[in-house]
């Protein structure tokens, strides 16, 4: 009885302590929450470390990974908006589409981060890293520029354009 | 009178997240979430810190071509063996005194705003809720027609 008494107490503590620390921090939308494992050792058939040497596992953003992750309404949010996980466009007035895709990697060192590659002709050109952002990013292009966001519903990208000679960041 | 008494009365919160909870906490029917976060200027260093020791080459082909990048790409070619915490110092000074200058770092960089979903509910209550958060210290940039998707934009 006494050992009843004392497991009641634990998970009443428990949802005690637990509801203290909801209210410790806003909530905030499933995007900025993501966390996904990246799993492949190669994208497109190419090795991850194609992308970057020192990449250990990678995997593109795409709907099926991510409703494995975020409900049918989540997955609702990005498909009603304008952000792409894979988008193609002529970029450089080179004649030849460029593919943008976005997607996730882990280093060797086991550090996790998004990524942007950038292909030309199927030909990989560029990969853009970012090890602050974890999980979710997505694109737009506006006026020959990707825009490189790492949320919905809000105003946060990177601008990546054509230099002349590669793509760079603004 | 009234609106000098009520900001008394309503201490300002310790930072903009608990801004934020405030109003979730206050008006729960608003369904108000946190959808975008800027990065802070350590966070920035520390990216571009981990970018340069990676490849200093790809790192310069990877920014447009400004004077705190160059002063980046000295600071390790004068310290090749530096560390990412001493990079990373280092880095942060640059970036502080880049934006000193007017200069453009990243789109992301702010530790004092945030975009918040745009609160369920009628004109009446999103008014109601534009004046909180002005009340509690901050501005609201509305921008229901943005690219990303229609958001708040919360400046502390």
């Amino acid at each position: 009885m006494r050992l009843i008494n004392e497991k009641f107490l634990s998970i009443l503590l428990l949802f005690f302590v637990s509801s203290c620390m909801a209210e410790t921090e806003p909530k905030q939308a499933w995007w900025l929450d993501l966390t996904i494992t990246p799993s492949e050792t190669t994208l497109d058939n190419l090795p991850v470390s194609d992308f970057n040497k020192n990449w250990k596992h990678a995997n593109y953003l795409d709907t099926t990974l991510l409703t494995k992750y975020i409900s049918s309404t989540e997955a609702n949010e990005l498909t009603h908006s304008k952000l792409k996980l894979t988008l193609s466009k002529d970029l450089n007035n080179n004649n030849l589409v460029e593919t943008i895709k976005v997607g996730i990697f882990k280093k060797k060192n086991n550090k996790k981060g998004i990524f942007l590659a950038i292909f030309e002709d199927s030909r990989l050109i560029k990969v853009f890293s970012d090890s602050t952002n974890k999980g979710f990013s997505a694109s737009i292009v506006n006026n020959k520029r990707i825009h490189w966001y790492k949320c919905i519903k809000c105003g946060n990208y990177e601008t990546i354009y054509w230099n002349g000679k590669t793509y760079v960041l603004e | 009178m009234t609106d000098n008494t009520s900001a008394v009365q309503t201490p300002r919160p310790a930072n903009i997240d608990q801004l934020i909870l405030t109003v979730q906490t206050e008006f729960p029917d608003a369904t108000i979430l946190i959808t975008g976060r800027g990065r802070t200027i350590r966070r920035q260093a520390e990216l571009m810190a981990e970018r340069i020791l990676a490849d200093r080459l790809e790192f310069l082909q990877t920014y447009t071509w400004r004077q705190h990048i160059g002063q980046m790409n000295q600071f390790i070619i004068n310290n090749p063996s530096a560390s990412v915490e001493e990079t990373t110092n280092r880095f942060e000074t640059i970036i502080n005194q880049a934006r000193g200058r007017g200069a453009q770092i990243s789109n992301h960089l702010s530790d004092t705003a945030r975009d918040i979903s745009i609160p369920a509910g009628t004109d009446t209550i999103r008014n109601t809720i534009e004046n909180r958060i002005q009340e509690l210290g901050a501005s609201v940039i509305r921008e229901p027609r943005a690219a990303g998707g229609p958001h708040w934009h919360i400046d502390w």
